[in-house]
């Protein structure tokens, strides 16, 4: 018991799933349901619902677990995310253990492509009767738009004192060229139909680019809270700000949670629901969801002809049409590794065109107006001033 | 609008039964194009738009691309059946001298849920001004997810004072917030102040204010 407070502290300090590191138990599944309120880094304010199972087993040193969660923003956009995640423990000699786990998870936004990490972590834990601490190390690869391999040291520690459990950790983590240091605290009260949890931390030092989601110096704190309401129905409430993590391309966030756990098996593992930092990163890549195509169009600037640019990822042929072609087929001209060009007389005002990539259908290009026509399929509107 | 509209479809559906005999020359784009019963039919409804004074190359080309796609010759007569109708709404809204770029736009407003009214509101706030863009916009705006209130609220809050370029600059802010996650009827009354806040701050604008856009807040 004190060890999965102590883990399910850790777990929730790490802002990850719950079970990422589970080490005691049974076999467990809840389902949560919840609403957010959520403004990540670099986005505005967005309201979400989110439907999230999570499945668990553990037994005495081995623990596997399995979650997912289906999120709908209040721009109707929907990301679907999974983790699974596994530890395995030595038996204690004189206090000392050494754990062997691993974890991965994948999300996916709309039609946009996913991203996911696959990580291995090893821990050498020192357990005493009411403290213990561990140094471990993380490895494993990151992907997304391109894939990294990241490298983490830690050193931790935990007391428990009657319902009361403490954990601090400090952490390095290396990406590519990028790196930061942080530092958590997580403290957890559990009582007979309420446990409430307090994480705070800061990160004194982080070396990164600019961009949205890159790891950042700054301080951070979240509360949540489990109140029983019947035996299978918990009431869970959150809220606060957490960081943002390179390595499991999780955007920092500042939040509001109300939802409903449903324990399916009568024990509750995981924690407070929330808006995962995964599906941020989602909405980060997300794009400008009334395409239909993986192609995109820009328009060049004025001229005539008029250059019109179409980016696609490893296309072997581009064809295009629209009235200004009267609907006449041309094939674009190959200009760089992913870009495709024709010159083409434009007037003012607005254009309908329709994209072909290697043969395939004719669709509506990323960076026009969608527009359903009566033929079948869209076509893609663009206005020249 | 829908009524009027389908007023004026069942209008040019009669004229076009009268049949090519009585009316007008073939339009020789479509030639070897469509289909020789569907070319007739087109060319009979071209007649009407050229006799309404109405432009007939946003017509042709819509011919043309249900003629690509291999769709029905009923569908293709259909479609640009529909779209006469939609350009002679846009055209009694924005007015006799509204060019084809002007109409065709308006056309697209109208089919993604402005009114005909909404249009010529546009046409009263921006007289002398052209309308493509604008109308564009509003089109736009309804194709991402704005409600089509909304987005008419938003285009006429503009409508006074904005350019162009400060319309598609709108239009990109809103389409950009959206994508990184924001509601669309958010992220269009955040840009919508930004957009009128500068306008206001503009050198040489005497009046200082716009068109109440902040008594036009959309909806959460």
């Amino acid at each position: 018991m004190r060890r999965r407070r102590l883990h399910a502290a850790v777990a929730a300090a790490a802002w990850i799933v719950s079970f990422e590191s589970p080490l005691v138990g049974q076999t467990a599944g809840t389902v949560d349901i919840g609403a957010s309120v959520v403004e990540y880094d670099g986005f505005l304010v967005s309201g979400a619902a989110v439907v999230s199972p999570a499945l668990r087993f553990d037994a005495e040193n081995l623990s596997l677990g399995a979650q997912g969660s289906w999120t709908l923003f209040e721009s109707g956009n929907q990301i679907v995310q999974a983790t699974v995640a596994g530890a395995w423990l030595t038996p204690p000699r004189g206090g000392w253990r050494v754990e062997f786990s691993g974890s991965a998870g994948a999300a996916k936004y709309a039609d946009e492509r996913g991203y996911g990490h696959v990580l291995a972590r090893t821990r050498l834990h020192m357990s005493g009767e009411r403290a213990g601490g561990w140094v471990g190390a993380t490895t494993g690869g990151s992907f997304g738009d391109s894939s990294q391999v990241p490298f983490e040291l830690a050193v931790g520690g935990w007391t428990v004192q009657d319902r009361l459990t403490l954990v601090g950790t400090l952490s390095a983590t290396w990406l590519g060229t990028d790196g930061h240091v942080d530092l958590l605290g997580a403290a957890r009260w559990a009582g007979e139909r309420v446990e409430v949890e307090g994480r705070a931390g800061m990160r004194p030092w982080a070396e990164s680019g600019d961009g949205v989601g890159e790891a950042r110096v700054g301080a951070w704190a979240d509360l949540s809270a489990l109140v029983s309401l019947t035996d299978r129905i918990k009431l869970a409430l959150s809220g606060g700000a957490y960081p943002s993590d390179p390595v499991r391309q999780v955007l920092g966030a500042t939040y509001v949670t109300v939802g409903l756990r449903f324990d399916i098996f009568r024990r509750q593992v995981s924690p407070v629901p929330t808006i995962t930092g995964a599906m941020a990163r989602a909405a980060r890549e997300r794009a400008v969801t009334e395409s239909s195509s993986r192609a995109r169009l820009e328009i060049g600037p004025w001229g005539d002809p008029r250059a019109l640019l179409v980016h696609v990822a490893g296309a072997r042929s581009v064809e295009l049409m629209g009235d200004f072609t009267d609907w006449q087929p041309l094939g674009l001209a190959q200009t760089g590794p992913d870009t495709w060009e024709i010159r083409v007389s434009l007037t003012p005002g607005a254009h309908r065109v329709n994209i072909r990539v290697d043969g395939g259908r004719w669709l509506a290009p990323r960076g026009t107006r969608l527009e359903q026509t009566e033929f079948g399929g869209p076509v893609g509107v663009v206005v020249i001033p | 609008m829908r009524a009027r509209v389908g007023l004026v479809l069942l209008c040019m559906s009669a004229l076009g039964a009268l049949g090519p005999s009585i009316v007008g020359a073939q339009e020789p784009r479509l030639v070897g194009r469509l289909p020789d019963v569907a070319r007739m039919q087109v060319d009979s409804v071209l007649d009407v738009a050229r006799a309404a004074g109405l432009p007939t190359e946003p017509i042709v080309d819509r011919a043309l691309e249900g003629a690509v796609k291999g769709a029905p010759p009923a569908v293709i007569v259909s479609a640009v059946t529909r779209l006469t109708g939609e350009l002679r709404v846009a055209r009694e809204a924005f007015g006799e001298t509204a060019s084809s770029a002007e109409l065709t736009a308006g056309a697209s407003a109208l089919r993604a849920g402005a009114t005909s009214a909404d249009l010529g509101a546009l046409r009263t706030l921006r007289p002398g001004r052209p309308l493509t863009v604008a109308a564009a916009v509003l089109a736009d705006l309804v194709a991402v997810g704005v409600p089509a209130d909304t987005a008419v609220a938003a285009v006429l809050a503009l409508a006074r004072e904005a350019g162009d370029a400060e319309y598609v600059a709108f239009r990109r802010s809103v389409g950009r917030d959206i994508a990184l996650g924001a509601s669309p009827a958010a992220a269009l009354g955040v840009r919508l102040r930004a957009v009128t806040d500068l306008i206001t701050e503009a050198p040489g604008n005497e009046t200082g204010t716009t068109t109440g856009p902040r008594s036009r807040k959309p909806k959460p």
